[in-house]
Formats: C-alpha cells, structure tokens, sequence
C-alpha cells in the first residue's frame, strides 16, 4: 500500500478494483447501510399482516389470507372516516398556523440585536420542545381546566364568564393547533436561522445604500433568501399531513371532545393494540403511509414546476 | 485478499451463531423427551428430582411500583428456586409481564420463539383468557394428572371446575377468590356531626344529605358533596335493575367488560346521574377523571364529603385527609337494610368466584411441573403470603399482621407477593370468615380504622343474598374482543354528554346516543351474544 503515492487514474476498471482500493470507505458503508436494511426494509415483510387474519400465536405462516378483507373493514368503518377527516382537519389547521409561526419568529429573532437577550429568548423558546406531550397536556388541563384551570379561576373572579378552552370541541381545536404552535415553534427556528446567518451581508448593506428600511429588507432579501429552504420544509410538512403523532391527540383528549380529538394514530392505537387486533393497525398504517409518500411526491412536482430543486 | 479474510471470518461467525441455535434446540429437544411414564408411576411426586434439570418459565406481573424490587430476580423468586426448584432439579425463570400491556405483552411472547415462551398464560379477565384458547394457546390437560401433581390444589379449586372447560376440553386451572371487603365509601364524618346529620336508611335520603353538604360548604367554596369519576366499562345501574334479574338479561347485558348503553337500567342510571349532576352533588369535572387521581385528591384535601375506593395502607387515603385537615373524620354508612324501591336490600354484584384464570403453553414441555409448581405454592401459601416472622410480619393472636415499611432485602414484593401466589388464590384465607375479617381489617385499614372494615363486613353480609354472578359465556364473544375498547371510548362520550346535559335533553340525545353505540359494534355484540346464548340454553 505505502508504495502507492499516486491515486491510480485507470479508467474501466472493475467494481473488484475500486472494492479493493477503498475497501475501508465500503466498510464504512455497510454500517448505515445494515441498519436501513434491518430497520427500515426488512420490518416491511409485517406489512403482509394487513393481508392475513392474523394471530400472534399461529405466526405469519399459520394465519389464514384473507386478501383485501381488512381494509374492505377499515374502509367501511364510520369511526375511519371520523378519524381520517380529523387527521386531515388538524394538520392543515398546523400546516396553516404553524409552518409560517418558526419562519415569523426566525426573522423577528434575527432583527434582535441585543445580544444576550436575543439568545435567552431562543433558549426559553426551546424548552417547549424538551417537554413531554404528558407533560404539556398536564400544564394545559391545569391552566384552562373549565372550573379548576387557574385561567378560568381568573376569568371568573374578574367577573367574567369561564371559558370550556379544552373541553367543548371548538375551542378544542384552536387550543390543540395553539398548544403544538408554543411546543414546536421555538425549535423550528433553528434550521431558519441558520439559513439567514447563510445570507450575503453585501446584500443588506447593498440595500441600506440604496435606502431600503427594515421591512423592506426582509421582504426583499430576507423572505427571498429563504424561499428555498422554506420549500423543502413545506414540502417535508405536506408529507407529514396524513401522518399523527399519538401522544398529541391522546394526552390532550377528553371524552367532550373526541369527535374531533380521534385521529388515525388513536385509532390505530385503540383498535389495533387495545383490541389487539394487528391486522387493522397495520392496513391503516399502509394507508395512511401510502397517501403520505403520495403526498410528497405531488408537492416536490409542485416545488420543481416553481423551479425549485425538490427533494427527490 | 484482505476483504477475502473479513468475509471469512463473517462466515465463521455466522456459523458458529447458526450452530449454536443448533446446540440450543438440540439441548431443548433432549430434556423433553424424559419418559413422562417414569415420572408418573413415581410414588414419591414430592421427592422426584429430574435427572436432567429443566425448566419451567412463569410469568410474574410487574406494576411498575417505584421502589420494588426487579420480579424476576429478588429474594422471594429466588426462595422460590431455592425451596421447589432446587429440591426437584426444576430451574423456575420468571418472565415479566407488564400489568398494563399483559396482552399485547403475552402476544409478543407466544409469537416469538418456543424457547422464551412462558410455561403459563393467565388473566383476571375471564374473554380474555378464552379469546387466548380460541387461537390455540393451550394444551389441554388430564385431570387425573393435575390431581396426581397438585392434589391440593386440585381438591381446593374444585368447586371452580364449570369455569375450567371450554368446549368440552380442560384447559384453564382457575384459582380461588376468598371474599374481600375492603370496597368502600367513605363519608367525613366530622361533617355529618357538624350538621346534626344521621345515616341515610335509603337513596333519596343519601340525596338529601349530599344536597346538606352542598349548601354547608364545609369543604370550601368549592365543595364536591360526592366524588365521580369517569370510569371505565362496568356501570353500576343495580338499583335499577328487575329483581330477580332473567338469566337471558343477564347474559346480554351484566358485563363489566362492555357497557351496556341501551339497557332501561342503565338509563334510568344515566338519569339519576344526570340529576345529581345538575344539583352539583358530584365532582363537576368528573370527565376529566379518567384514573380516579381527582377524586382522590378531592378527598384527601378536605374537598370532598364521599369517596369510593379500595381501601388500603398505601395510598393511606385517611391519614393523609387528616393531614391536611387535622379535624377531619372518616366513616362508612351502614348499608340499607330495605330499599323501599324493593323491600328488599339493593342488589349488587357477586365478584367472579375465580381470581387468577391460567392456561398452560401449548408448547410447554413439562406439564406436570408447572402443576408440582402449582401444589408447592399452595403448600406454601403462608410463607410466600407473609414472609419471615419477626421481619416481615408479626403474629397478633392467630394472625399475621405485615410489618409496615420495611425495606430489608428479604421484604415482600408488591401486596404480600400477591402476584406469585395469585395463581392459586386472589387473597388471604385463614381457613375462617371471622379471622379473614380481622385479618383484612388490619392489613387494609389504618390503625384505629379497623371498623371500617368490620361494618364492611356486615354490609356485605346483609346484601349477600341478593347479588348477581355474572353469567360466564363458555366461547368467546368475538366481536366483544375486537371492539371492547372501541366501545368503552363510545360509551364514555356518550355517558359525558347523557350526565352533563340539562335534564330536559335527556330523553332525546339518550335515543340518539344509543343509535350511535349500536352502530358502532354494540348490536354486533347483542346479536352474538344472544345467538351463543341460544345455542347454549
């Protein structure tokens, strides 16, 4: 090996030479690539769940094939639709409300120029983020809690008329999109502040030259510079549309307001894990996972038609 | 070349991976083949070691209690191997079962491999452990071998046999349930003194009081006269039932596993709620009570003039009221004697006669020592229920009482070991109704609460004649199993909404709330029930 100071420059050589000269880089290359296999393509075969009447006991090979029965079930199932339509309802809703919410923020944090305040205010921004959905879900039943909640004590010692923040389905749904915007808004500042520290400072200087005020600056460099950015994340959130987390839901749902707070991660929480029955739980989560892939794709045409770079 | 030796060695290992699963179920197959005949024509069942050691794998609950020790290796687990293991060359491994995900947990298990399958599949609830034979899980057992193995506790677990067979075949070895009475509701009784109150002979009067604690406010501004909680499935609405209740209204519609909604017993529940909702006698946010912490805290805080619960020395409900309000003072009301609705006591529900419902693994090599397993835990009840004399309990009289908070190594794990012994009997039996009473009246209540527990007792003894036994199906009710969760979060939006609604709008939203549970697997449930309940009769 030592005798070799040249990197060779033969052209047509074989995979068996390159395998040979940079075994230690495929090397390398096995690890992720091991646990994409192991984790991400071989669990794929518990897809075949959702063909079978499955039983845990009698395994993949003992349960009976039942072709498309499950999702003819799943697709003629009132409490689906219910949980599809509040899927779709409240991620538009935080698509709506909380894509713009870390970009607003990003820009406004950026314009701070106090130094030790605008850094405070991003760490305090942060914490939300670190704070489990039980967590949150606890604080806001304490807070807004219909007699108990210490807002509505306010409230109504002020002689006001208490608010049913969590518990009458409307109100509900704007404290539910509210309540992830406070979670995750702080956090998703980061990758949008480090893409305006990327923007030229000849550009702003260029601009003060020129007499552009703040706001105009960032309506002209800023929002500009940030398009692309901007577009890869939206287009990452349109995939994530017929996605649901389950703690959300769970945690903030009361039985007041479950015809809005079921989505498909409760649903397939409770009838596939409760009920134990895997089948449902896995034809779901092909669905949904199948819509999802759609989705992305749809939006990264749409992001290349605008003469965007996309993500495929 | 170099990738050419990595690969090989790949390869070694691979193999050497490969061959020793080999050797391991080699090893498996060898000590399963020990010639059962040899054993059985033993005389000596207690003496018998094994000439190979086996093993047998039980599981073991695990609450998740902070401050227990790990239930599968700790002082008691090992006395276990110690004193039966050992003796009969039997390697007994626990297996942890989480108590709230037992299903999904024992569904993993038995589809993962032979090798790390429990011995045993058990449940407190009874579809549970059938919808478990329905998919095979069970080999069926000889009762001549259960009585050759575990002769005292096949002859004690006898009276349970009609609750062992399922289809005709043997399968489930069901343990007993001695008769607890620490299920009460506690009242404050410095407030029933306070206002020149005395006991309610019957509901309507219980309303009146309750409406007495309202008005007096003795909890503060925001007095809950009676806590309520949400609750789950199992809907008490016996005081509205017909008495003697038909064995066909019993089958469709008594079960604790499945609200019945739509039942004229259950509305006239919902109703009588409904009224006490509006008259502010129960917890105003009880919906938002999904584990009964509210409640509790309610109580415990002076807040609340009743509670229902189990009482116990820990969480000590009492001592922690009169904590936080010094004066405080706790009773239970004597139970009516004749309702005027009936002329005869309320009739109430007759817990299960079983506790712990077991199957034996399919797959399990060694029957007959899960069985000797069984029969030394039965033998050994004492030990296991109570410990080490001196440490972990005392002897008042003819009964052991648990020494409080000790924390040595050799304590008890979660309720006495409760979850080891639970296979072959729910609670402790001294052998006599009386000493049971005072045995549960010192290991339940507070010390200088032990009357609770006695007029417990005597409430229990006065409704004793008039209590229902579920009727027990002996198939599963499958479309039960595949949508009891899905109608519990029904019933629960349904039942909010029926309580918290004006009385006016009762009757209307009850008619379309029942149409909604219907239709969301309710009526399957019916139809399949009446159709096994036909066939059955």
């Amino acid at each position: 090996m030592k005798k070799k100071k040249t990197l060779p420059k033969e052209k047509g050589k074989g995979v068996k030479y390159y395998l040979k000269r940079d075994w230690q880089l495929y090397l390398l290359l096995v690890i992720p690539f091991a646990l994409v296999i192991i984790f991400k393509f071989l669990p794929l075969a518990g897809l075949s769940i959702a063909f079978l009447d499955y039983k845990p006991i009698k395994g993949f090979a003992g349960s009976e094939f039942i072709g498309l029965d499950v999702f003819k079930q799943v697709f003629r199932s009132k409490d689906f639709y219910i949980a599809l339509k509040n899927t779709l309802l409240l991620n538009i809703l935080d698509l709506v409300v909380g894509f713009p919410a870390p970009i607003i923020l990003a820009i406004f944090l950026n314009e701070i120029r106090c130094k030790w305040f605008k850094r405070t205010t991003q760490t305090v921004l942060y914490l939300p983020h670190f704070l489990s959905w039980v967590i949150i879900a606890g604080l806001a039943y304490q807070m807004f809690a219909p007699l108990s909640g210490y807002v509505n004590i306010l409230i109504t010692r002020m002689g006001g008329q208490a608010v049913p923040f969590l518990t009458e389905k409307y109100h509900w749904v704007v404290m539910y999109v509210l309540i992830g915007v406070w979670q995750s808004m702080g956090w998703g500042t980061i990758i949008y502040l480090a893409a305006i520290t990327g923007i030229d400072a000849e550009l702003y200087e260029a601009a003060t030259v020129d007499g552009a005020g703040r706001w105009r600056q960032i309506w002209n460099i800023t929002l500009p510079c940030l398009k692309s950015t901007i577009i890869v994340m939206l287009i990452m959130s349109l995939g994530r549309i017929m996605g649901s987390s389950l703690e959300r839901p769970y945690t903030l749902s009361n039985p007041m307001v479950t015809q809005f707070s079921d989505v498909i991660a409760t649903y397939v929480y409770r009838v596939g894990l409760q009920n134990s029955q895997y089948n449902i739980a896995t034809a779901v989560g092909l669905f949904q996972s199948l819509v999802g892939v759609v989705l992305v794709l749809i939006a990264d045409k749409a992001a290349k038609f605008m003469g965007e770079d996309g993500i495929v | 070349m170099k990738l050419k030796r990595i690969l090989s060695m790949f390869l070694v290992a691979a193999t050497a991976v490969t061959m020793s699963g080999a050797l391991t179920s080699c090893g498996g197959g060898g000590v399963a083949n020990v010639d059962k005949n040899e054993i059985m024509s033993r005389q000596d069942i207690e003496n018998y070691v094994y000439p190979e050691q086996i093993e047998i794998k039980i599981p073991v609950y695990d609450r998740g209690n902070a401050g227990q020790a790990d239930v599968t290796n700790n002082y008691w687990t090992n006395y276990v191997q110690t004193e039966f293991g050992d003796k009969h060359n039997i390697k007994v491994t626990f297996i942890s079962i989480p108590r709230k995900e037992e299903v999904t947990v024992f569904n993993q298990l038995l589809a993962g491999k032979k090798e790390n399958q429990p011995d045993i599949i058990f449940n407190y609830d009874y579809p549970t452990i059938v919808s478990f034979a329905d998919q095979g899980a069970f080999q069926t057992l000889d009762e001549a071998m259960i009585e050759k193995y575990a002769p005292h506790f096949y002859e004690r677990t006898r009276g349970l046999n009609d609750y062992t067979y399922v289809n005709g075949d043997k399968l489930f070895l069901a343990a007993t349930r001695p008769d607890a009475y620490n299920y009460v509701t506690l009242v404050r009784k410095d407030w029933m003194d306070k206002l020149n109150l005395s006991e309610p002979a019957n509901e309507d009067e219980l309303v009146e009081i309750l409406k007495k604690f309202r008005d007096a406010k003795l909890g503060g501004e925001n007095t809950i006269p009676k806590t309520f909680d949400l609750g789950n499935a199992n809907y008490g609405n016996y005081r509205f039932r017909p008495y003697p209740l038909s064995d066909e209204d019993n089958a469709l519609y008594s079960d604790i596993t499945v609200a019945s909604l739509t039942w004229e017993p259950t509305k006239e529940q919902l109703k009588w709620d409904n009224m006490l909702y509006n008259e502010g006698l129960i917890s105003p946010e009880w919906y938002l009570d999904i584990d009964k912490s509210k409640a509790r805290e309610a109580f415990v805080s002076g807040q609340a003039g009743m509670y229902d619960d189990y009482l116990a020395k820990s969480p000590d409900v009492i001592n922690t009221l009169k904590q936080n309000v010094p004066d405080a003072d706790v009773t239970i009301f004597t139970a009516y004697a004749i309702d005027p609705n009936f002329g005869h006591p309320t009739p109430s529900r007759r817990e299960n006669p079983f506790g712990m419902v077991s199957g034996i693994n399919a797959n399990c090599a060694h029957p007959e020592a899960v069985m000797m397993y069984f029969e030394w835990l039965e033998n050994n009840l004492f030990e296991m229920q109570n410990g080490i004399e001196g440490v972990t309990y005392t002897m008042d009289g003819e009964i052991p009482v648990l020494v409080d908070g000790y924390e040595g190594e050799d304590r008890l794990n979660y309720n006495g070991n409760k979850d080891m012994w639970c296979l072959v009997i729910e609670g402790r039996d001294l052998g006599d109704v009386n000493l049971n009473v005072q045995a549960q009246a010192k290991s339940f209540a507070p010390d200088g609460y032990e009357f609770i527990i006695e007029k417990s007792y005597q409430n229990f003894l006065v409704g004793d004649e008039y209590r229902y036994t579920d009727y027990i199906f002996s198939k599963p009710v499958e479309s039960l199993t595949a949508s009891a969760t899905t109608l519990l979060d029904n019933w629960r939006v349904h039942k909010t909404e029926l309580i918290n609604c004006k009385p006016e709008e009762f009757d209307a939203k009850y008619e379309a709330a029942c149409a909604d549970y219907l239709a969301a697997g309710y009526q399957q449930v019916l139809d399949e029930k009446q159709k096994l309940y036909d066939a059955e009769k």
